[in-house]
């Protein structure tokens, strides 16, 4: 067989499955040096151009994949061999490799452990339909790879230059190193090579310990003369008592025998305390020998009952913080410093809901400042035409009005994440935030966009009298498809709301504030501002979306007469 | 394969590297064998560690060059013969002395590749390290780590016969200033060595033992002392990876951060006092770059910082042994 040379999909980023090939910067006959650029590739990220990572043996002979196909990481792109090399050896080559691949499965492997792709059997799929159609998952189904397939892996990595560790761990996997690229010193094949090229999942060795075998030690200890306390001490650290000098009552083994060798290893802690500790130590009265036993044990001078002379603190004291320490860790009753609070039903689903949020939705929070003179001089007009006995309008009744019309505006921030698809909404069902005793509820107003001003304030203002009042109903309380959340009447500034799932995002509004600005003339102005930031559900919604609905609400605020239709 | 100890691997390198090549030279204190000696030939030691031995009659008094008790003659004409183009092989017999040539390699052979066009300097300079023959203050230092410390030089201390060929073979070859440490403690020790060429490449280290819960990393005669202990240890069921780096400059650490990332523990042996040495190196290195993958404090294993000792039972209790190594293991294990 000809020395023939693969070119590969590379992978760039864990996260890259798959690319398309955009553009070939090479043709047949062509020779590759160090650094020439090979292909252009588009990942969902970025494209990049693929470029020889040395200097390639051969000239290209075959270019495997067409230009506009999407093929998974590792798929075979070219073929490089000697000039003189038969065609027929490159068409067994490419037989070869397009002959392993395998059925695609119908739908999308979920990969949520991935599994390392054991780069013996490269996932090559040549058809563009096909992959284009139904991107093949680069890591397969964990491979219980045979005794024989590993014996055959590990012969075939011995003949490879890689680093020691590589080597077994590759070996251990049965990850095949004969068709990774070495980027480790002098080109061998390192771990990071294992990560990046072939999906290996780096773990610590968890390996057990061996259960320390403590009953001969125990045995042997029970001989000796020895406090029951330090008994129990030796033996949990492993102190074999026979070579300890007692110097307690009787001459048996005290606690403070053990302290000296006790210190050793607590030494290596003390020195983990961060460097202030000795600065805030200096402002407490010590002397030397008690400070060195403090800082050895890991003690705060702070922490320690002073019974010097002049609130001196003596190295008695700290060696009685340290045995108090010690009963502590033996399970003496804790002292109950707080109080339990059973969870209500309503904190429970806070707890669950919001949990399950924040840990499966990828958040991410875009933030924008409204000027709000305009609308705050509207606001002011508004209300002083009201009726004495009707509700004044608050700024929050504008901004839940400007942020229906933005929904409307903007369809595609007005989804819920399904698992079947996204689900847009023409309509803005608008939830608001109120909090009540013991937690809070997320009422909706059906319909918002269709409602004005006065019609939104009426609904919310009864909403929230309802739920302080437990009296909301289900349908009330479920249908949202956004949700908006005021802490500015406690002055928060600015801050990040968690997404009441299923919806796609929530607007968290902050404090009215004044603040300067430079006027187009050039002096110093000052106006008024609310700064908002929305939280989106990455799945849903991308950040361009996001900006386009922030840029609608923005413009509905600062041009309030909008609002009014 | 034939067994070779350490004295003989670094022997036959010299002679075939001498063979193959005629501009590899000779040039130290009795390396044509130590005149003087009461057989009247003056091939008859091959220098005080009987290293160079048969290197004179079948070479030549041009290629094996015997000069004064002068150790900044010796490197000053190794260097000049380096730039000249010639592959000298210096000898300083004893690391120690390297303070009386120390401007030779320091200001000299470290500079010429970067203040002279990058001129070539191919030169070899063989030393003895290692303390253990109760030699004294001045004859027993391990300075790996103070010559690894300098840039524009190599360093390599091998542990067993055959990377001492492989070593060598590759020093004499390269084209930068490469400084050779010989332990006096290994020179009786033997192992399978092949009779042919073979080289080791610079920065590539070795697994001596394998194991999943400390790395230990040593080098030169630490690294017996460091298996020694990881077979204790693995009878009890707690094995290392014991990392022999093999050169100090350059250092494979790629190696030693896979290995860390695996154990998250890292017990570091060596025969010089800790502090700004190579054991701190390493130390230095894992905290800079496997941080997150350690799961208790770095422990060197190394002497006080105290001159070698003479006296037997000091300098026994001087130097690290299986025991210590053996203690800090255990303690980065308690480390919970």
């Amino acid at each position: 067989m000809s020395n023939i040379t693969p070119i590969r999909m590379p992978q760039w980023g864990l996260e890259m499955t798959e690319g398309t090939l955009s553009n070939w910067h090479i043709s047949v006959g062509d020779r590759l040096s160090k650094g020439a650029e090979i292909a252009d590739i588009e990942t969902a990220k970025i494209v990049n151009a693929l470029e020889a990572s040395q200097d390639m043996a051969g000239v290209v002979r075959r270019l495997v994949a067409n230009v506009g196909d999407t093929l998974p990481v590792g798929a075979l792109l070219a073929v490089l061999a000697d000039a003189a090399a038969p065609d027929a050896d490159i068409d067994a080559f490419i037989a070869t490799e397009l002959g392993e691949v395998p059925v695609a499965p119908a739908a999308p492997a979920p990969a949520p452990a991935a599994a390392p792709a054991p780069a013996a059997e490269p996932v090559a799929v040549p058809q563009p339909a096909a992959a284009a159609a139904e991107p093949a998952p680069v890591a397969p189904a964990p491979v219980q790879l045979s005794a024989e397939e590993l014996a055959r892996v590990t012969e075939i990595n011995s003949r490879v230059q890689a680093s020691p560790v590589a080597l077994r761990l590759a070996n251990r996997q049965g990850i095949d190193m004969s068709v990774l690229q070495g980027s480790g010193r002098h080109g061998r094949v390192s771990v990071d090579d294992l990560v990046e090229q072939a999906g290996l999942v780096l773990a610590q060795s968890d390996s057990p310990l061996p259960a320390a075998d403590n009953k001969a030690l125990m045995q042997s200890n029970t001989g000796v003369k020895a406090s029951p306390v330090a008994l129990r001490l030796a033996n949990r650290h492993g102190i074999d008592l026979r070579g300890v000098k007692g110097t307690g009552r009787h001459g048996r083994v005290s606690v403070e025998d053990l302290e000296a060798l006790l210190q050793p290893q607590v030494r290596c802690d003390a020195q983990v305390v961060d460097a202030g500790q000795a600065e805030k130590d200096a402002q407490f009265r010590a002397g030397p020998a008690a400070r060195r036993l403090a800082a050895e044990l890991g003690f705060d001078l702070s922490e320690l009952v002073p019974t010097g002379p002049r609130d001196v603190v003596l190295k008695d004291d700290v060696r009685e913080a340290f045995r108090s320490a010690l009963q502590g860790m033996a399970g003496d009753p804790p002292v109950m410093d707080h109080e339990l609070i059973a969870l209500t039903p309503m904190r429970k689903a806070i707890a669950n809901s919001l949990t399950q949020s924040k840990q499966t939705i990828p958040h991410f929070y875009l933030t924008v400042d409204l000027r709000m003179d305009a609308l705050l001089a509207l606001r002011e007009k508004m209300n002083a035409r009201l009726a004495p006995n009707q509700k004044k309008l608050s700024v929050n009744d504008f901004i839940m009005r400007a942020t229906a019309l933005a929904l409307a505006e903007v369809p595609d921030a007005n989804v819920h994440y399904t698992e079947q698809g996204i689900k847009r909404f023409s309509s803005a069902h608008l939830c608001l935030a109120v909090a009540i005793d013991g937690g809070l509820v997320t009422p909706v107003i059906r319909n918002a966009e269709q409602k004005g001003v006065h019609a939104l304030a009426k609904e919310a203002a009864g909403l929230a009298g309802k739920a302080r009042d437990r009296a909301l109903k289900a349908d009330q309380l479920s249908g949202g498809t956004f949700t908006v959340s005021n802490l500015g009447m406690f002055g928060i500034r600015q801050f990040d709301a968690v997404i009441n799932p299923p919806q796609g995002g929530i607007l968290a509004v902050g404090s009215l504030r004044r603040e300067c600005y430079e006027c187009e003339e050039g002096g110093i102005g000052f106006q008024s501002v609310i700064t908002v930031t929305m939280s989106c559900d990455h799945r849903v919604i991308d950040g361009a979306v996001g900006a386009t609905f922030l840029g609608a609400l923005r413009t509905l605020v600062e041009n309030p007469y909008s609002l009014l239709g | 394969m034939p067994r070779k100890t350490f004295r003989e691997a670094i022997n036959e390198a010299l002679h075939l590297e001498m063979e193959r090549d005629e501009t590899v030279l000779i040039i130290g204190e009795d390396v044509s064998g130590g005149a003087g000696g009461t057989s009247g030939q003056r091939d008859a030691a091959g220098g005080v560690f009987g290293l160079t031995k048969g290197l004179l009659p079948r070479f030549g008094e041009h290629r094996v060059i015997d000069t004064p008790i002068s150790e900044a003659a010796i490197i000053g004409a190794a260097n000049g013969a380096a730039l000249a183009g010639y592959r000298p092989v210096a000898e300083i017999m004893f690391s120690d002395f390297i303070g009386v040539c120390f401007d030779q390699i320091l200001n000299q052979a470290a500079k010429f590749r970067y203040m002279f066009g990058g001129a070539k300097a191919p030169l070899v300079i063989r030393m003895t390290v290692g303390a253990g023959r109760s030699a004294g203050a001045q004859h027993s230092q391990t300075i790996h780590g103070l010559l690894s410390a300098i840039p524009g030089i190599k360093v390599l201390m091998p542990s067993n016969a055959y990377d001492a060929k492989g070593l060598l073979l590759q020093a004499i070859r390269d084209d930068d200033p490469v400084i050779f440490l010989e332990h006096k403690m290994l020179f009786n020790d033997a192992c399978e060595v092949p009779d042919g060429d073979y080289t080791i490449p610079f920065g590539e280290g070795v697994l001596v033992r394998e194991g999943e819960h400390v790395t230990i990393v040593a080098m030169g005669q630490m690294v017996k002392v460091a298996t020694a202990a990881a077979d204790k240890l693995a009878k009890e069921g707690i094995t290392c990876d014991v990392i022999d780096p093999r050169t100090s400059s350059p250092l494979d650490e790629e190696l030693i951060l896979e290995s860390v990332r695996q154990t998250g523990r890292l017990v570091v042996v060596d025969e010089a006092p800790v502090r700004c040495g190579f054991a701190a190196d390493v130390a230095r290195l894992a905290a800079e770059k496997a941080f997150s993958s350690l799961r208790a404090p770095v422990l060197p294993v190394t002497p006080p910082h105290t001159p070698v000792p003479f006296a037997p039972e000091l300098e026994r209790l001087y130097l690290p042994d299986a025991a210590d190594v053996e203690k800090a293991v255990r303690a980065t294990l308690a480390h919970s």
